[in-house]
């Protein structure tokens, strides 16, 4: 090759984004979040300093708190992680919800059903769980890969599915005498154990931790996460390239939920000791905005999901020291998620855009006009 | 010829996006009644300075005199107003309108009670079309018609506004030969009548068939302004790219043909909308060949090539590669012994928002296998080598594919396809959006590699491309080959018949123009 | 270790007491932990929160409410608040008695008050609430034999069970009360969570000449309400006041006053009488259960009827009246309660209860 040919500079859109850039603009997005969470706060005539500094020092500050803490964002990390690596790979598995009570229901049900030694019980609670959120995932992941069919719509309908048949199950077919819907207690052999009183922080936390970094190495060490990655960057691309997109689609997605389900294990198994209807108040969901502040990479998810679950647990303290409601903090939590989900919608139409200003059958257009002439 | 004064002046006109200077003090006169042709690689400025005379783009300084006033638009709409019009590379018409109703869309006339006059516009609409000696007719729907006549809708769309000065963006790259003669007529009708033709293109030839003058853009830069009656299309081509380029590629004849290492037989496939794009089409590709497939866009020849590389689903018929059947999926196809290169690099051949490496590490993954493990470190490595091996300019291996230009990203995908032991190439489009330097080397790489016994099978909207390597030339029509030529027997008339349909009547009366032969 | 938790905590607060510098006045600070359907669930959480009003208007108590998002939140929410010097922490809900008796162990110098549970004490520091639900359904079983024009009433129970029978014996012995002739359909739908179910169970009661029903069957009783709305009749609800959900169908509610057990226990703290340990008994004399009146069902009961609950109450308060708990009769028993009246036939035809 030896054409001299000078190059036009390189379009500003897309730019090689080091790892810096992501962190920064999750950080900016916080940043945001908290300003406007802080304007909130004085609106409702309280200070902004007194709320955080509040919410800080009852998630982070003293060990009740942190454990409090880490038995919140224990199922987060889960349930961040399922959404990430499903995200990554183009597929967008908001069905986490579903999942999560499906696996739950398995694991309480092997939990009290069976009696094993224990190690080989905890394991076969996990994998239930596994199973369980597995299988709820197994209809919109094999719509999605095979007929194309959006898997937002059906997993918006497999969650409140899911609720319904745990509900019925629970209340009906598997109820523990008493006046709780809830299965009967798991055995002890099933249990993952507690350290503390103040807090139903567990082993399930640690497993979490591990499941990150596992999946942190499959993202960038290996073949699997390379094609999961291709595919979420460019199906067509992947495909094109020699790589079986829809199995690979299908497994992602299967994984994602059989992760899902396991957040279920961790709150049966460890934080309820057995399977309560309707025990979730959206971990599932808020999952999706743990996934999306982490950026979608595995080893954020616990820092994201730590960031949340300090925001739960320093609510409590924040309402018992101001009276303030539990729905600030709430509130506090949307704004994050709604910053990041502009930021997300930005990026897309920024890319939906630049794609279509240089679509494949023509040649792009010159140099920088691509991004500045098409306002 | 005494020089009329100038309905254009553009003076020292700078254009910056952010720290990057696209355009550099460029200076250009366009007089009345001339064609004004500017010429320049990609990525050298012409659209964007042609925009910001059209008032897309507002110039970061400088500035643009109409008949000796300043004028500054803030966007086209002041433009059009002030007599200015863009046929676009990229037809902004509503296919199921008629002619009339998308000429008028936007300036409606309109009679009592704010009434739309839709036999006025008719009226108008032929007349405007009478006078230059366009074929179009008011009541056809523009979804019908081909596409020369939807340019000329364009066209008649600026005139109706009024336009003395008529920018053309590229608007021969989706013609036939015959439809670009046409266009040029009109260019020349349009000139006569006292309009300002730019002409704005990177085919040599077509700029010394009708410009009068030639601007050559480099760098964001005007280099050198001329009288199409003193330049050579080298003379052209060096100050474009700063060197003499050889057009033609040297190679020598194709030595003993091979086996076919791509045969099809009585392929049908359909297109997009169910129709029939690829009938009971037959054809070999043998080793040590480089076979050309010409043909006017959307004959066929996209869904062709998909069938070849496993992205559609033939309806029947046979594909073998190095003889034997296709599989299901590209996968299988390219582990017969495919290396594929793409037209569409956005969608297919690139992943755009991915670094380089994962680029060019995609079809080759097996080789980093290891176990479940994929070896990162050497699949990087691998991509620095390919980077520098094929002069990949601004590579880096973690660089986002889509920070390159068009003809780096084409260097990026025959990197990595043409490193693959495979004996059958298929490289569609491969200069499409390539500056001409760059052009030169893909073809040089080509031409080795069928030197080196693989069978080369080039799809090209580009007749010079094709003539420029191909041995033998085929010709798609309506997806069927109409033509089987060897390349040194034929030349660019012919195939231009064979493109437009050899049952199209002659056009009498076309004056022969200078093919786009050069060197 | 518990006491090196106690510290850490202790230290983790001061940094937020000082932010806020609490007012540090005699007055009683209280901590109320609603379930995890928290406030605004026109059921307990809000009864309760109309206690906590209550006890700060007139007992001048300060109180906050901290609502915790999940059942799993208790314990911890429970802990931290006992950290705090709250003068008494009161919860309620059967999904909180395990993790107040663990907290309750571990600060054994705090006061905690859970309302309407179980018979069972918790621990040595709480003071829990039986509701006398068989009371509050005398009253309204009591109000429905005044009210029936057919002569005939309804019961729609969610399932066949002890706990749900309790509610249908009080239903009986008060309708039998106020009119001896009075016929008492009684129904299960088998389901707490089946409002279509009630519904048709409802409107099977009222082809029998029921105009008046009884439900007492959680998500189900929806479809009871429903029912009366379609056909006309009237449905009485249960636990807390369901009267806003079809306003001029629904008789009243037999409402469980989580409010006045609430108020009683600060009271208690306040006049320093609390008895930990202690399980306190609401019934009709307690205020602890009420047929609900208000805008949505007024002019629907008679006055002249509503002015004999007084006399109803303190015949009660004078034990005058015993009305008969489900888990104190036998099988086969043929009278039950003070003054005795016969027992419905499925405790006299039962073989074993």
């Amino acid at each position: 090759m030896s054409a001299e040919v000078s190059v036009p500079p390189a379009r500003r859109s897309i730019t090689a984004s080091p790892i810096f850039g992501k962190i920064a603009a999750s950080l900016v997005a916080l940043f945001i979040s908290f300003l406007l969470g802080a304007l909130l706060v004085l609106a409702l005539g309280e200070s902004p300093l007194e709320v955080y500094g509040l919410l800080i020092s009852g998630s982070l500050v003293g060990m009740p708190n942190f454990l409090v803490t880490l038995q919140m964002m224990s199922p987060l990390i889960f349930t961040g992680l399922a959404v990430a690596i499903s995200f990554r790979a183009g597929l967008a598995n908001i069905g986490a919800e579903g999942q999560m009570l499906v696996g739950a229901l398995c694991a309480g049900y092997v939990g009290y059903a069976v009696e094993l030694p224990a190690l080989i019980h905890l394991p076969l609670c996990l994998l239930a769980a596994f199973v369980g959120g597995l299988v709820w995932a197994l209809l919109p992941a094999l719509l999605r890969v095979y007929l194309n069919v959006n898997e937002i719509v059906v997993c918006l309908m497999m969650n409140p599915i899911a609720l319904l048949l745990t509900g019925y199950l629970s209340t009906r077919v598997l109820k523990a005498p008493g006046p709780t819907n809830k299965l009967p207690d798991i055995q002890p052999t099933a249990e993952l154990s507690t350290f503390s009183l103040f807090s139903q922080a567990n082993t399930g936390l640690i497993f979490a931790l591990v499941l990150c970094l596992i999946f942190a190495v499959v993202n960038v060490r290996t073949m699997r996460g390379f094609e999961w990655q291709m595919i979420g960057k460019n199906a067509k691309f992947a495909y094109y390239g020699g790589v079986d997109v829809r199995r690979r689609a299908l497994t992602v997605f299967l994984v994602s939920g059989g992760i899902a389900g396991l957040a279920g294990a961790e709150q049966v198994l460890g934080q309820y000791r057995a399977y309560y209807d309707d025990f979730s108040p959206g971990y599932g969901f808020d999952g999706i905005a743990v996934a999306m502040l982490a950026q979608f990479n595995p080893l954020a998810v616990p820092l994201a999901a730590l960031l949340f679950g300090a925001l739960n647990g320093g609510s409590a303290v924040l309402q018992m020291m101001t009276g303030l409601s539990k729905h600030l903090v709430q509130v506090l939590q949307f704004i994050v998620v709604l910053v990041l989900a502009a930021k997300l919608s930005w990026d897309w139409l920024k890319l939906g855009r630049s794609q279509t200003a240089a679509p494949g059958s023509d040649p792009p257009a010159e140099g920088p006009h691509v991004t500045a002439g098409d306002r | 010829m005494s020089e009329p004064a100038p309905v254009i002046e553009m003076r020292n006109v700078v254009k910056r996006f952010g720290d990057f200077t696209a355009i550099h003090d460029a200076n250009i006169d366009l007089r009345p009644g001339e064609i004004h042709a500017l010429v320049g690689e990609n990525g050298a400025g012409k659209s964007t300075l042609m925009n910001v005379l059209y008032g897309l783009l507002p110039r970061s300084g400088g500035e643009v005199l109409l008949r000796g006033e300043p004028v500054d638009y803030g966007s086209p709409n002041e433009a059009i107003a002030a007599g200015i019009g863009m046929v676009p590379q990229h037809f902004k018409l509503a296919n199921s309108f008629t002619v009339a109703e998308n000429i008028i869309l936007g300036s409606e006339p309109t009679r009592g009670f704010n009434r739309l006059d839709r036999r006025r516009a008719a009226e108008e609409t032929a007349e405007i079309s009478r006078r230059f000696g366009l074929e179009v007719q008011p009541g056809d729907v523009v979804g019908d018609l081909a596409v020369g006549l939807r340019q000329q809708v364009e066209i008649l769309k600026t005139l109706y506004r009024k336009a003395e000065v008529l920018i053309f963006d590229e608007p021969t790259a989706v013609l036939t030969p015959q439809e670009t003669r046409e266009l040029f007529n009109t260019m020349r009708n349009l000139a006569a009548a006292g309009n300002t033709i730019v002409f704005i293109t990177h085919k040599l030839g077509e700029v010394l068939a009708v410009s009068d003058r030639i601007s050559v853009m480099k760098q964001g830069r005007i280099v050198a302004t001329l009288d199409n009656r003193d330049v050579t299309a080298q003379q052209i081509a060096a100050l474009m790219v700063g060197r003499s380029v050889i057009l033609r590629v040297d190679k020598a004849p194709p030595s003993e043909l091979g086996a076919p290492l791509l045969r099809i037989r009585d392929l049908c496939a359909r297109g997009e909308r169910g129709e029939v794009a690829v009938d009971n089409l037959s054809l070999d590709v043998r080793a040590g060949e480089i076979v050309g497939l010409a043909g006017v866009q959307g004959n066929g020849q996209d869904e062709l090539v998909e069938c070849i590389a496993g992205l559609r689903r033939r309806a029947s018929g046979d594909i073998e590669i190095c003889g034997k059947p296709t599989g299901r999926t590209p996968g299988d196809n390219r582990d017969l012994g495919l290396a594929y290169v793409p037209a569409d690099r956005a969608h297919v051949g690139l992943s755009l928002e991915s670094g380089l490496w994962e680029n060019l590490s995609i079809g080759h993954l097996e080789s980093f296998r290891w176990g479940p493990f994929m070896r990162t470190g050497a699949a990087r490595k691998r991509a620095g080598e390919l980077i520098e091996r094929f002069d990949v300019r601004g590579g880096e291996i973690d660089k986002f594919a889509g920070s390159l230009s068009g003809g780096n990203q084409q260097k990026v995908q025959i990197a990595r396809e043409l490193t693959r032991p495979a004996p059958l190439i298929i490289a569609e489009q491969p200069s499409q959006g390539v500056d001409i330097g760059a052009i030169e080397s893909i073809h040089r790489i080509l031409v080795e590699m069928r030197d080196a016994g693989r069978a080369v099978f080039v799809i090209s909207a580009d007749l010079d491309e094709i003539f420029s390597i191909s041995d033998r030339i085929l010709v798609i029509y309506r997806g069927r080959i109409v033509a089987d030529l060897a390349a040194e027997d034929t030349d660019q008339e012919e195939v231009g018949r064979y493109m437009g349909g050899l049952e199209d009547r002659p056009r009498d009366g076309a004056s022969p123009e200078r093919t786009a032969h050069v060197g | 270790m518990l006491n090196s938790f106690k510290s850490w905590i202790a230290g983790a607060l001061f940094v937020a007491s000082a932010a806020i510098a609490p007012s540090a006045q005699a007055e009683i600070k209280v901590a109320m932990v609603t379930s995890e359907s928290g406030l605004g669930d026109r059921s307990f959480n809000d009864m309760m929160l109309a206690g906590m009003e209550r006890a700060e208007e007139e007992l001048g108590a300060e109180f906050v409410v901290i609502q915790p998002r999940a059942v799993s939140e208790f314990q911890s929410t429970l802990a931290r608040a006992a950290g705090q010097d709250f003068d008494i922490i009161i919860g309620s809900s059967f999904d909180m008695i395990e993790p107040m008796r663990a907290v309750a162990e571990a600060f054994p110098d705090q006061a905690f008050g859970l309302v309407d549970v179980g018979p069972e004490p918790i621990a040595d520091n709480v003071v829990s609430t039986v509701t006398k639900d068989w009371e509050g359904s005398f009253l309204v079983g009591w109000i429905a034999a005044k009210e029936t024009e057919t002569g005939t009433i309804g019961f729609v129970g969610g399932a066949d069970i002890p706990i749900i029978h309790r509610f249908f014996i009080g239903y009986y012995y008060g309708a039998k009360m106020a009119n001896p002739d009075v016929e008492v359909i009684e129904t299960y739908t088998g389901s707490f969570t089946d409002p279509a179910g009630g519904k048709e169970y409802t409107l099977a009661n009222v082809a029998e000449g029921a105009d008046i029903n009884f439900a007492v069957a959680g998500a189900t009783s929806a479809g009871v309400i429903d029912g009366a709305v379609e056909s006309g009749t009237f449905a009485i609800g249960v636990d807390s006041n369901q009267n806003y959900m079809a306003p001029g169908s629904v008789l009243t509610s037999m409402v469980k006053r989580v409010d006045t057990q609430a108020y009683d226990m600060i009271a208690s703290v306040a006049d320093d009488s609390f008895q930990g340990g202690s399980v306190l008994y609401y019934g009709l004399a307690e205020d602890g259960v009420a047929a609900a009146m208000d805008e949505h069902n007024e002019g629907l009961i008679a006055d002249e009827v509503l002015a004999e609950v007084e006399e109803l109450r303190q015949k009660l308060l004078d034990g005058e009246i015993v009305v008969p708990n489900y888990f104190d009769l036998e099988a086969g028993q043929e009278m039950m309660g003070e003054p005795p009246m016969a027992t419905p036939p499925s405790v006299r035809n039962a073989s074993e209860l």
